[in-house]
């Protein structure tokens, strides 16, 4: 019997399906945005990291090993388009996405309240580690400047974008949800879904 | 394999290319494959900075156009007062030839080429202040150029792949210029340093040598990174330490890099070893 495209993919795991590439272009769509239009619209001086944010709210609501993903290459779409140092955000971002995906008892992770809670941990811990990342690789950061003066309102900003971004990742999320046969996270990261 | 092996699996391997791609991007070596994928989107790239940018003055100007009413009529009640400072114009005309002076050193200058580039994007760290260009070294742009713009100096490049250029403004903490200000007659020697807060600290200023609140800065020429005479900014005020015998100023740039959508590199000039 003759397999269709869909079935070849299925197969192979590694063949991205039409789901996967969608939320491939819109993180990388997000990239853009946020390092080349966000720059002139600041609010409080900073700006909201949205392929951060994305990638976080899928994290938590789709626990799997395609989070990972999700971090990796949102990560290095933001390397490649600002400034930042390569490798440096695809690093965190992972790391970030590993830790949101984690297993937390009976957590309900599609609750607002908990995904809004994840984004600002996440953004307390990501500030940090990326002028830490950034110091290592020799660059002059001044910490007493930046840590008290722009986490809050960093923040605070990515908060609001995050509850900007919840509903259309939420949506991206049901429609790239696979279906149970071929379900990559049953059996990762330990969750079942 | 289970499946939380996999993930961990999948972990380490990510993690290991970050790391592998940042060594690759701090030698020099994966610059040139960064170079081709940023020339593929910069179309782009381009298009959505030229947009957000015009969108952005669009609402700067609706946002002042109150205050500008306002300032307006408050300008002309001060018209009348201002008649009676004519006197002043004399050393205003002064400054006015020095700054005239420092603004045509392009034109005296016609061994330097210069680029125009299209700013593409800006650092979304906000740390490094970082500015992308649309020129990399397929338009001859090389680390330490300096580059220009409305007759002021924005910065010097730092990277540079095939397509695009990233260029370090001089109002970053981590830029530092060797300039001098301009006085009437003498000249005072200095060094540039940016501030996190976006301003220019002109440091180690000789006690002997004249300064005053108004002088123009340019670069000096010293280091052989950039060129001489480059107008960077004008003194706004001088500050004395009494535990030492140097001087600083704050100094007000002529550019500011955050409303800029095009500015020019000045080919010919490469950073010192």
């Amino acid at each position: 019997m003759p397999l269709g495209f869909g079935s070849i993919a299925r197969r192979i795991r590694w063949i991205p399906s039409p789901a996967t590439c969608t939320v491939a272009v819109f993180i990388w769509m997000l990239a853009l945005v946020q390092t080349s239009v966000l720059p002139y619209f600041k609010i409080l001086d900073t700006q909201p990291s949205l392929v951060l944010i994305t990638v976080v709210l899928l994290a938590t609501m789709q626990v799997g090993i395609r989070a990972l993903a999700w971090g990796f290459s949102g990560g290095l779409f933001v390397d490649l388009f600002s400034a930042a140092p390569l490798g440096t955000n695809a690093l965190l971002f992972t790391l970030v996405a590993y830790a949101a995906g984690a297993r937390f008892g009976g957590v309900d992770r599609e609750n607002i309240v908990v995904l809004m809670a994840a984004v600002v941990l996440s953004i307390v811990v990501y500030y940090p580690a990326v002028l830490l990342a950034i110091q290592l690789q020799g660059v002059d950061v001044d910490w007493t400047n930046h840590l008290p003066g722009r986490l809050w309102p960093t923040t605070a900003v990515n908060l609001g974008a995050a509850a900007v971004l919840y509903l259309p990742v939420r949506i991206l999320k049901q429609w790239t949800r696979p279906p149970p046969s071929t379900d990559l996270t049953r059996s990762t990261l330990g969750r079942h879904a | 394999m289970r499946g939380g092996q996999r993930g961990t699996l999948l972990l380490a391997a990510l993690v290991s290319i970050a790391i592998t791609l940042s060594v690759l991007h701090n030698t020099g070596v994966g610059v040139p494959a960064e170079g081709l994928i940023l020339q593929a989107i910069d179309p782009l790239r381009s298009t959505l900075t030229s947009v957000a940018s015009g969108a952005s003055a669009a609402l700067t100007d609706l946002q002042t156009f109150g205050e500008l009413r306002e300032e307006n009529s408050g300008l002309r009640a001060e018209l009348s007062e201002l008649r009676g400072q004519v006197a002043r114009l004399s050393s205003a005309a002064h400054e006015n030839g020095i700054l005239r002076e420092a603004l045509n050193y392009l034109n005296e200058h016609p061994e330097l080429q210069l680029v125009t580039a299209r700013i593409v994007g800006r650092d979304s760290l906000d740390v490094l202040d970082t500015i992308v260009i649309d020129r990399g070294a397929s338009s001859g742009i090389r680390a330490g150029m300096a580059v220009v713009a409305n007759g002021g100096l924005v910065g010097r490049i730092t990277r540079v792949t095939h397509a695009t250029a990233d260029v370090l403004p001089v109002h970053s903490p981590q830029s530092t210029v060797s300039v001098l200000a301009q006085g009437t007659e003498i000249t005072a020697d200095g060094t540039l340093d940016g501030t996190d807060s976006g301003e220019l600290i002109m440091r180690h200023i000789d006690a002997d040598d004249p300064l005053e609140v108004g002088n123009f800065v340019m670069t000096s020429g010293l280091g052989g990174s950039l060129p001489r005479g480059i107008p960077v900014g004008r003194v706004l005020a001088i500050e004395i330490s009494p535990a030492s015998v140097l001087r600083q100023a704050l100094v007000q740039p002529l550019v500011e890099p955050e409303h800029l959508d095009v500015l020019q590199v000045i080919r010919g000039q490469t950073a010192s070893p």
